[in-house]
């Protein structure tokens, strides 16, 4: 009997843990939308109650929390949706936990019905049953005979074709209900798509209310969708199950805003933590971080949803701050509920840093002075030092000649291409502010030779292209998609883009008396027209305003903004380019794929470092030396329990491949070999290669950047298999440790197998051998009676590790 | 004329409606009878024993469906749908030798009729089955495709085929199907689950064909005229081909069993294929001897948008979605020719009576012809800015077009442009020619049909392809009775009131006009009056004058006399006693008492001369005021008669056109009432 009641007891126990957030009175409540406009008889609004409890988890009460209308005469409410009685303003009453909260209510227009339209009634309902994406109708050449304009950008095409494409097949005015229109999207007939709206719902009711009123194309005056809100913005949830509803509210040119929840399409970026489903109902799945977002029109906007385990125990450890890098980067993680992992090794700070801000690997008297080194402050001395070497320079501009593609061809001549690549090392070697350097490039004009900036026009020629690479490099957006359609994952549209292109549409291009050289200057002809409306677009900066460019180089007026503060998106994506440089991963992750729905894992840690970019008056090396002392770039390799499932908020630092140019120069180092490479002289180092068209069998298959595109992904990083057989077999390391003879000259000079072994230790991995490690392999060099060939053996192997391999 | 009494038109609707009231009843939908069920039972009992793998009597196994299918050794013992004609139901009826079962009398009656609804269902094999099209009991193939107009009168529909629409609906959609037959007054437009079939030259709904597939997307009348074939379906789902007989008004094949709505389809002119096409991108060509598929063509890449026999049936054309263009030998599916010369759709093919030449039009803008020696465009030319919807050959080699510009255009066979007809609300879909080229035919998008005549492009009127149901169309012909019997009271009031007016107008002028004269001779009056005053004046004047001299002459001589008087009576004074003097002197006293009664009677005279004087002038002062107003009446008149003149010219003008409003008017009355007599005839004839 007593257990029994022990064990009720225990029951009702967990019952009220388990419940407990439910009595826990929340920090505070919010209501979404934060005001509620209804006009037109026809409109309704959705509303959401979030709760918000002292340790930051979010709940949706929406269901508990009490609601009335102050007045009820002006609005109707059912559960959590607000419908039109009559004109005027009252109040939305919530309670909760204690917590009560007012509502703006304003009804307007209550009696009168707006016209139903084409565009804004059932042009979202194709978005958002998928019926106008890329694999169903929205594809190019459509599906099964009918096509759609890809996620709606032309949705006058779209009235056409569905209602004079082929005249008497897709709607049927007669008898609406039987329209293929609708009776294959209900599934009534076969639809490869399946079915996609149902009979009587407010999908089928708003296709046939349009056809009843004669299929009409809207009036050109029609009110236009403006802006995108969704809500909640943030939401932690807490553990497996727990839900969020979303709202979406689209704001119009008219000044009306309409509930689009049920007509917008909803995103995760991360299902497995967070899954959202068409009705907009967010569900917590595994521990993580999740970007839901939900698109309408040409907008797409997000949330911000964490996810942590079922009523997690977790206090942030006193973790050292050494500058706004770590505070904000721990800011994150205590959001998250993850604990950074300790501090790397002397040992690997070093080895990491001079790989990450030279590309060189430390000789062994620079381990033996850094190691020996007591002063406390040891490792900002080092940034600083390295930070002066010309090799920080030459990494830099091996970088940049990716971006700008410094690479001879067809249009662009050898001679052309090593005055291109000496004009941006002096440009980076003097340390010049990147904003200058950029704004001279972008507007240069004059010879190839004369000026070798022109070059950057002169690698592409063609308008679009121009304008793509533009903004991928210096902005880091892909605007590629809106060539012919208006991005579906982004704010771009098709206007856009062809606004942004007009800025290149008047260079000219003129041959010299030299073949080689060709003459870039501002014709002050030509322009771009849409390609869908015939119209010709004005310059528009992306983004941005319409400037005047009367009379002027349209590139000139392009690149001062571009390269300024006025440009939201310069100094954030320098910021992240370098930011990735050193974390292997960007802040913005690909650091070329900036768009909406690609949100940046710490959006306010990149804010900051572009304003502070922008406050170093350009001066990147500043922000090098910001990184490189920060906690979380010191961090070590290894995860803890919290840490481990993080790859995007530099809780810990990750393994990188070294890059291919690097890696033959750390390979050359080590073996005390000399490359050759066409142009330069016997000794120079891959990263020291102009010309992106030269490459070598290595470099080639580790997978150096061609410089054919601007794509981040030029750089390849993916182990292969060619990889992994060249190093085994191949010349670069076998022969190489013969033809170094590194390990002929120290038994030579009578070291003993142990010092050798040491020595290459620290060459090759910056850390001395474990005594395991020693033992085992003087053991193993003592049985060899050839020691050469026993060293060169561990040699071998160790170019061969993993440690060898990647900068951890 | 005489009217229609508006209660008795309101009489006769009513008794219309009455009559048409009740519907035909629905069929009862009894259970399927089928082998496994029914008939397996029955003939294990009765038939089994001799009829099965053990004994095979006649070669006839009847134990599973599949072997009492395949029959005896005398063929197939069941045909589906036709008990008539099937042996086993003749032979177990006992209408066949040998009667069966062997040597014994008939089955009961329930059996038999068993077999024979089960044959007559469609010979199904379990509940699952579908009853296999009922094969045409008639072949309709002709011996040849004859050229020209078919000998005896043109083919037209029997008065008796139903006048009410299948479906009414709301409002019109798009009319894709729309066909004239080549010989008669007839024209068929594709409706929901139906097709109208109107009089070309009345305009009048003469008949509806039920189309329960779906909708029609094409229309084709067979050369002859004598077959009408529909294609539709119901989009995504089914498309079939209907033929019916034009002069019954019957079905006679249904062939075709396509997953998507029928788009193109024709019938041969010798009635021996049906070729078909749709969204299957398939040529699928059927026999319509047993509505069997005869062959199919795979070469399409796109959608069948198009298809048309050539006249001499030999040949046969087909156009796609993606401007594929082909001609096939009819009766092999061999490739003929692939056309080239087009970049967008084809949206329709029509070949030139004489068969040499093959007319195409296409969502590229533009109409092409090609020849038939060689495969080449002979002529193309850009006839609708954004597509070209539809091309009809006329017999005589002009063609008719319509487009997305929303014009209808009558072209001669060279491509110039010879009538363009008024613009249309919305892209015209399909254009025709009525059987005598005389008119076109149109549809746009909005489900409007106007009628044109070729000659002047002026409009004929319109077709509907929403029709009333035949009480809606009466009780509109009746309303048009009463708004015409109204409009013609109107007009007629109008014309009795314009033609009072006119005679109101007409008395005016002759008043005038005779005022005219009067006025005149008054004038002259007052003039000879005025003359003669003045004479009476002079002359009165000069009576005075006169009478004033006689006045002087007598006071002279009074005075010679009273001064001689008093001489004689001084005289006699003197000489008192001298009676003589004092006689005298009597006498020259009472000569001077004369004389002062002479001047006493002159001065009277003259006082009256003087009256009558001023009375004369007073006479000619009146009478020259009398001849100054009536010489100004006499010149006010004749300006009052040209503005009358006017008024009644008009009036009358008015009265004549009044006159012939109101003609018009009744002679639309007569027809009205011609038309709506003819509607309750020909709604008591399709009961």
């Amino acid at each position: 009997m007593r257990t029994h009641i022990a064990s009720l007891v225990c029951l009702a126990v967990l019952a009220i843990t388990s419940d407990a957030r439910a009595q826990e009175p929340p920090a505070s409540l919010a209501v979404f939308p934060p005001e509620v406009n209804l006009s037109t008889s026809r409109s309704r609004q959705v509303f959401v109650v979030q709760a918000v409890y002292p340790d930051g988890i979010t709940r949706d009460v929406t269901a508990e929390a009490k609601a009335a209308l102050v007045n009820p005469a002006f609005a109707k409410l059912d559960k959590n949706v607000l419908t039109p009685v009559a004109d005027g303003a009252t109040e939305l009453k919530v309670e909760f936990g204690g917590k009560a909260l007012n509502v703006p209510v304003k009804v307007k227009d209550a009696t009168v019905e707006r016209p139903i339209s084409f565009k804004l009634d059932v042009m979202p309902i194709f978005l958002r049953s998928g019926c106008n994406q890329g694999g169903c109708h929205g594809a190019a050449r459509g599906k099964d005979g009918f096509r759609l304009s890809l996620f709606g950008f032309d949705a006058d095409g779209d009235h056409f074709r569905l209602t004079r494409e082929m005249n008497g097949r897709r709607i049927n005015l007669a008898l609406p209900r039987e329209s293929l229109l609708l009776e294959k999207s209900q599934g009534k007939v076969p639809h490869t798509g399946g079915q996609k709206i149902k009979d009587g719902d407010e999908y089928s009711q708003n296709i046939l209310r349009w056809l009843d009123a004669g299929a009409p194309l809207d009036p050109p005056t029609v009110a236009k969708p403006v802006a995108l809100e969704l809500y909640p913005k943030n939401a932690v949830l807490d553990g497996k199950g727990a839900a969020q509803q979303m709202v979406v509210r689209a704001r119009y040119s008219d000044g009306t805003d309409r509930d689009v929840t049920a007509l917008a399409l909803f995103l995760s970026n991360n299902d497995t933590s967070a899954k959202i489903s068409p009705a907009g109902v967010v569900t917590a799945g595994d521990r993580g971080e999740a970007f839901v977002m939900a698109r309408f029109a040409t907008f797409t906007v997000g949330s911000q949803v964490i996810v942590l385990p079922k009523g997690l125990q977790f206090t942030f450890p006193p973790v050292e701050e050494r500058n706004y890098i770590d505070t904000l980067v721990n800011a994150k993680l205590k959001k998250l509920r993850i604990e950074p992992s300790g501090l790397c090794n002397d040992e690997t700070f070093l080895r990491r840093v001079h790989l990450d801000v030279i590309g060189v690997l430390p000789t062994v008297e620079e381990y033996q002075r850094f190691m020996t080194n007591a002063a406390p402050n040891k490792r900002e001395l080092l940034v600083d030092d390295l930070l002066g070497r010309k090799e920080f320079a030459e990494l830099w501009v091996m970088k940049w000649a990716e971006l700008l593609q410094i690479r001879s061809s067809n249009q662009v001549s050898y001679k052309a291409t090593l005055l291109y690549y000496n004009w941006l090392q002096d440009k980076i070697a003097r340390n010049a502010p990147v904003n200058e350097w950029v704004q001279e490039l972008l507007g240069a004009t004059g010879g190839t030779f004369k000026n070798p900036a022109t070059n950057y026009y002169q690698n592409e020629t063609d308008v679009l292209k121009v304008s793509e690479n533009v903004a991928q490099v210096f902005m880091g957006m892909r605007i590629q998609c809106s060539q012919c359609h208006n991005h579906p994952f982004d704010r771009w549209t098709q206007d856009d883009y062809y606004s942004f292109a007009a800025f290149f549409a008047q260079i000219g291009r003129k041959g010299t008396d030299d073949p080689r050289e060709t003459i870039v200057f501002n014709s002050g002809g030509g322009e771009v027209t849409h390609p869908l409306r015939g119209v010709v677009m004005k310059p528009k900066f992306l983004g941005g305003d319409t400037p005047d460019v009367a009379g002027k180089d349209r590139r000139v007026v392009m690149a001062q903004w571009l390269a300024s503060a006025d440009n939201p998106y310069f100094a954030t994506n320098l910021a992240n380019i370098v930011w990735a440089h050193f974390f292997g991963i960007g802040i913005i992750d690909q650091v070329d794929d900036v768009r909406i729905s690609n949100p940046a894992s710490n959006p306010e840690l990149l804010a900051e470092m572009g304003k502070r970019f922008t406050s170093y008056k350009y001066d990147f090396k500043k922000l090098v030396r910001d990184i490189c002392l920060s906690r979380t770039y010191q961090a070590a390799t290894q995860a803890n329990p919290s840490n481990e499932g993080d790859t995007r908020n530099f809780a810990r630092a990750g393994l990188r491949r070294i890059k291919a140019e690097t890696f033959l120069d750390c390979i050359s180092q080590v073996t005390e070999t000399k490359n050759k490479f066409p142009g330069l002289p016997q000794g120079a180092r891959a990263v020291q290669i102009a010309d992106g068209g030269v490459s070598t069998y290595f470099l080639t298959t580790f997978g150096r950047a061609t410089r054919e595109t601007v794509c981040s992904c030029e750089v390849k990083l993916e182990p292969t298999l060619s990889q992994s057989l060249h190093l085994l077999n191949g010349e670069t390391t076998t022969q190489r440790i013969a033809s170094g003879n590194l390990l002929g000259r120290r038994l030579a000079d009578k070291a003993t197998p142990e010092q050798v072994i040491e020595e290459l230790y620290v060459r090759c991995l910056s850390r001395k051998p474990t005594p395991k490690e020693m033992s085992k392999l003087s053991a193993a060099v003592a049985a060899e009676p050839d020691k050469n060939k026993a060293l060169g053996d561990l040699f071998w192997a160790l170019l061969n590790s993993r440690e060898f391999m990647f900068n951890h | 004329m005489r009217r229609i009494p508006t209660a008795t038109a309101s009489a006769l609707c009513v008794l219309f409606l009455c009559s048409i009231a009740p519907a035909a009843e629905p069929a009862k939908t009894s259970a399927k009878i089928t082998y496994d069920d029914h008939v397996l039972p029955f003939l294990r009992d009765k038939c089994l024993s001799c009829h099965s793998p053990d004994k095979q009597k006649g070669g006839l196994q009847m134990h599973t469906y599949a072997r009492l299918m395949v029959g005896g050794s005398s063929g197939a013992v069941v045909t589906p749908g036709d008990p008539e004609n099937s042996r086993l139901y003749g032979l177990i009826a006992h209408k066949e030798k040998p009667p069966m079962p062997p040597d014994a009398p008939m089955l009961p009656a329930e059996n038999v009729e068993l077999i024979r609804k089960w044959i007559a269902g469609g010979a199904l094999e379990n509940n699952g089955s579908k009853a296999v099209v009922a094969r045409p009991k008639v072949n309709i193939g002709l011996a040849s495709a004859a050229r020209g107009k078919p000998a005896g009168p043109p083919p037209m529909p029997p008065k008796s085929l139903r006048l009410d629409p299948v479906v009414r609906t709301a409002r019109p959609t798009t009319v894709t199907a729309l066909a004239s037959s080549p010989w008669a007054p007839l024209v068929a437009v594709g409706g929901q689950k139906q097709v109208f079939l109107y009089n070309s030259d009345t305009l009048e709904l003469i008949g509806v064909l039920p189309f329960p597939e779906g909708v029609p997307q094409v229309l084709k009348f067979s050369r002859n005229g004598s077959m009408l074939l529909a294609g539709g379906g119901r989009g995504g789902h089914s498309g079939h081909v209907a033929v019916w007989s034009v002069l019954t008004g019957e079905r006679i094949i249904t062939v075709g069993d396509e997953t998507d709505s029928v788009l193109a389809a024709d019938i041969s002119p010798d009635q021996t294929q049906i070729a078909l096409g749709g969204p299957s991108k398939m040529i699928r060509v059927y026999s319509t001897k047993d509505g069997k598929l005869a062959y199919e063509i795979k070469k399409h890449t796109d959608w069948v948008t198009a298809l048309e026999y050539s006249p001499d049936g030999v040949l046969l054309a087909t156009g796609d979605r993606s401007s594929g263009l082909y001609v096939w030998e009819a009766f092999t599916g061999r490739e003929y020719f692939a056309l080239r010369g087009f970049k967008a759709a084809i949206t329709e093919i029509s070949w030139r009576a004489d068969g040499n030449v093959v007319a195409s039009s296409s969502e590229d803008g533009t109409v092409n012809l090609f020849e038939m020696e060689n495969g080449n465009s002979v002529k193309t030319w850009a006839a609708h800015n954004g597509g070209v919807a539809s091309v009809r050959f006329a017999r005589d080699g002009r063609l008719v077009t319509g487009g997305r510009d929303k014009l209808v255009k009558v072209w001669d066979g060279n491509g110039a442009v010879q009538k363009t007809f008024e613009v249309q609300p919305d892209v015209v879909v399909r254009t025709i020619f009525s059987h005598e080229d005389a008119r076109v035919i149109a549809s746009d998008w909005n489900g409007h049909l106007p009628v044109w005549f070729v000659a002047d492009a002026k409009p004929a009127g319109e077709l509907s392809s929403n029709p009333g149901t035949s009480a809606e169309r009466l009780e509109a012909a009746l309303k048009d009775v009463v708004a015409k019997q109204a409009a013609k009271d109107q007009f007629a009031a109008a014309a009795a009131t314009s033609q009072a007016a006119a005679q109101k107008t007409q008395t005016d002028l002759a008043a005038a006009q005779k005022a005219v004269i009067d006025t005149a001779a008054a004038a002259k009056t007052a003039d000879d009056n005025v003359v003669k005053a003045k004479a009476a004046a002079d002359q009165t004047k000069a009576a005075v004058v006169a009478a004033q001299a006689d006045v002087r002459a007598k006071e002279t001589l009074r005075q010679a006399l009273t001064e001689a008087a008093a001489k004689v009576k001084a005289v006699a004074d003197q000489a008192k006693t001298d009676t003589a003097l004092a006689a005298a002197l009597a006498k020259a006293q009472q000569i001077v008492a004369t004389a002062d009664g002479e001047v006493v009677a002159a001065q009277k005279v003259v006082a009256d001369q003087t009256a009558a004087a001023q009375k004369a002038d007073t006479a000619l002062v009146q009478a020259q005021q009398t001849a100054t107003a009536t010489a100004a009446a006499a010149a006010a008149a004749p300006q009052v008669v040209p503005p009358l003149d006017a008024a009644a010219k008009a009036a009358s003008a008015k009265a004549t056109t009044d006159k012939t409003a109101a003609d018009n008017a009744t002679a639309a009355l007569l027809t009205s009432v011609a038309a709506y007599v003819e509607k309750v005839k020909a709604a008591q004839a399709g009961k």
